[in-house]
């Protein structure tokens, strides 16, 4: 499983291009100088360039487990495993790893989430495959001491108080684990403090063995597709891939209020779309034209104008958002505020209000067109970034699809949604189980059941 | 044993096969056993050593401190463990001196790139 063989950097400057193996490559798009192409190794793993004339490249290592696929005694996993990321492996030390990368040079980082877990470097054009190589090996070898988890428990601690301390994490945190009833999706990307001392490095061996077998390959910026596959076949030919089935996502919603000294911070959810959803598209124009803003952000992009805002003004709010997660098989959508003192109960309802009002009357062409000009913005601005555009593309490659679609491509989609779509959308979605979540001054707030009828 | 590596493959075969033959009835001789302490327990501290140390696992770690009070105790009194309680040669394993092997390499790693 693991490759035990890594050349010395100076090796592996730019490979031969082998053609031996059976490759399938997908359609190719180029938008604004960048040219989308998507392989498949023999083995079924899958690369992905978004090559263009720039000096700079990130290349990614994305692995389809997350906190999703924790369960018994591998729950928390997850954060350990982010915190480990670097600290060296059995063929290399984490200090040579450090002074490796700075060599080339090159920066790394590593993020993990529910459904997919990320191991970057940027690295300019001439040094991606060093960058390549040394980036697998700080990954795929990993087999950590007893004392390397020990060690960083202490920083798993402070990430888990971080976000315990930062009630907007907190918030979407608590509503996935109602949402989905604390298991699968409902598992926190952050590790429980009640499970931190419990994992050791037979855990975190264990997940990363029956776990990190199906890599996606992205690189961005300055890569030729073609030397790129063939640095993956090298690398990866070998693998065999066994992508994980996780058990189906089951949303049900539910509530949970917790007292605190803060400024009400709630959230509203519903069954979302997946990400290959056919309401997939209707339902980013629905979260546009709710929009949302926040009253310490002015002017351009601040969100003003949108639905949401306007129906927390007169003070209700301090803030106010609608948001749409969608994973593979389900997703999260809903409607996130900070509501001012004393006026929680007020700016639920307020918000609740916004949401039959949609569910009720069909948005004008105007407001409709805006909304999907405000999505477009909002995609295409967002994927300017190299590492948002690698996350972007390995995101669509989680389940069965085998090619990706450019940012432009992907914001076409929308263009075909019409009023009627939205608001037959909005009747479904708002009729399904609510999940509502909320902290801070929350002894006046309504219960779920009322929330429900007032939508029905 | 680090001079079997620099001796080399073919010679440090034959002396590891030669060696083998005495390590066990030396280590009985040395009489540690007879204290109930482990052949670790009794490493010289050097900076090395001491940062192995902090690499143990806290159940060894309170076991090597639990074997030491019961030798120090033993010791004082002029006592032997009785024979079924002596470690025998399957417990008394290397527990420290891989660690130290290992804080040893990477401490030779970073003055090797500070060197440049």
């Amino acid at each position: 499983m693991f490759v035990s063989q890594f050349k010395s950097i100076s090796a592996l400057r730019s490979p031969k291009p082998q053609f031996q193996c059976l490759r399938k490559r997908y359609a190719t798009s180029s938008s604004a100088g960048t040219t989308f192409e998507t392989s498949k190794l023999s083995n079924g793993v899958k690369v992905v360039t978004a090559s263009s004339e720039t000096a700079a490249a990130t290349v990614g290592l994305y692995f389809n487990t997350g906190s999703r696929f924790e369960s018994g005694d591998k729950l928390g996993v997850t954060g350990v495993l982010r915190r480990l990321a670097f600290q060296g492996t059995q063929t290399i030390s984490a200090v040579r790893l450090a002074r490796e990368f700075e060599l080339l040079p090159a920066n790394y980082n590593v993020g993990v989430g529910r459904e997919q877990i990320a191991y970057n470097s940027e690295v300019t054009f001439d040094n991606v495959y060093p960058a390549l190589n040394l980036l697998t090996e700080a990954v795929v070898t990993q087999n950590p001491t007893e004392y390397t988890v020990r060690l960083q428990r202490k920083e798993v601690e402070r990430d888990t108080h971080a976000v315990e301390s930062d009630p907007k994490t907190y918030v979407f945190e608590l509503a996935h684990r109602e949402a989905y009833r604390g298991k699968g999706l409902g598992n926190s990307v952050y590790t429980p403090s009640y499970r931190i001392n419990k994992i050791n490095n037979n855990h975190v061996s264990d997940f990363i063995k029956s776990q990190y077998n199906a890599p996606v390959l992205v690189a961005t910026g300055g890569v030729d597709h073609q030397s790129f596959v063939s640095a993956a076949e090298e690398l990866f030919g070998k693998w065999t891939i066994n992508t994980n089935r996780p058990e189906a996502a089951k949303y049900q919603g539910g509530e949970y209020k917790l007292p605190a000294d803060i400024d009400t911070h709630f959230a509203v959810a519903f069954e979302g779309a997946s990400i290959e959803s056919k309401d997939y598209a209707a339902l980013s124009v629905l979260r546009s034209i709710l929009g949302g803003g926040s009253s310490k952000n002015y002017g351009l992009g601040g969100g003003h104008t949108s639905r949401l805002y306007k129906a927390v003004s007169g003070n209700l709010a301090s803030e106010v958002e609608a948001f749409n997660l969608n994973y593979t098989d389900s997703g999260l959508f809903g409607v996130f505020g900070v509501s001012q003192k004393g006026k929680e109960t007020q700016a639920v309802e307020a918000v609740l209000k916004e949401l039959q009002q949609l569910s009720s009357t069909a948005v004008s062409a105007e407001e409709l067109s805006k909304a999907k000009l405000n999505y477009r913005t909002q995609v295409l601005f967002n994927n300017e970034s190299r590492s948002n555009l690698s996350d972007f593309l390995a995101a669509q490659l989680q389940g069965k699809v085998d090619s990706v679609k450019s940012p432009q491509q992907f914001v076409e989609a929308v263009e075909s949604v019409s009023a009627k779509d939205v608001q037959n959308l909005a009747q479904k979605v708002f009729k399904s189980n609510p999940t509502f979540v909320a902290v801070g001054e929350v002894s006046g707030l309504p219960t779920l059941q009322s929330i429900s009828a007032s939508l029905q | 044993m680090a001079f079997l590596a620099r001796v080399g493959s073919k010679w440090g075969a034959v002396l590891e096969t030669a060696l083998s033959t005495v390590r066990e009835p030396y280590k009985q001789l040395c009489g540690y056993r007879k204290l109930g302490l482990h052949h670790d327990d009794l490493l010289a501290e050097n900076p090395d050593m001491l940062q192995a140390l902090k690499r143990l696992s806290p159940e060894a770690m309170q076991a090597r401190h639990r074997r030491m009070k019961m030798a120090f105790d033993l010791s004082l009194k002029g006592e032997t463990l009785p024979k079924h309680l002596q470690p025998t040669a399957a417990e008394d394993v290397n527990y420290l001196r891989p660690l130290i092997a290992e804080v040893k390499k990477e401490r030779l790693e970073r003055e090797a790139f500070r060197r440049g």
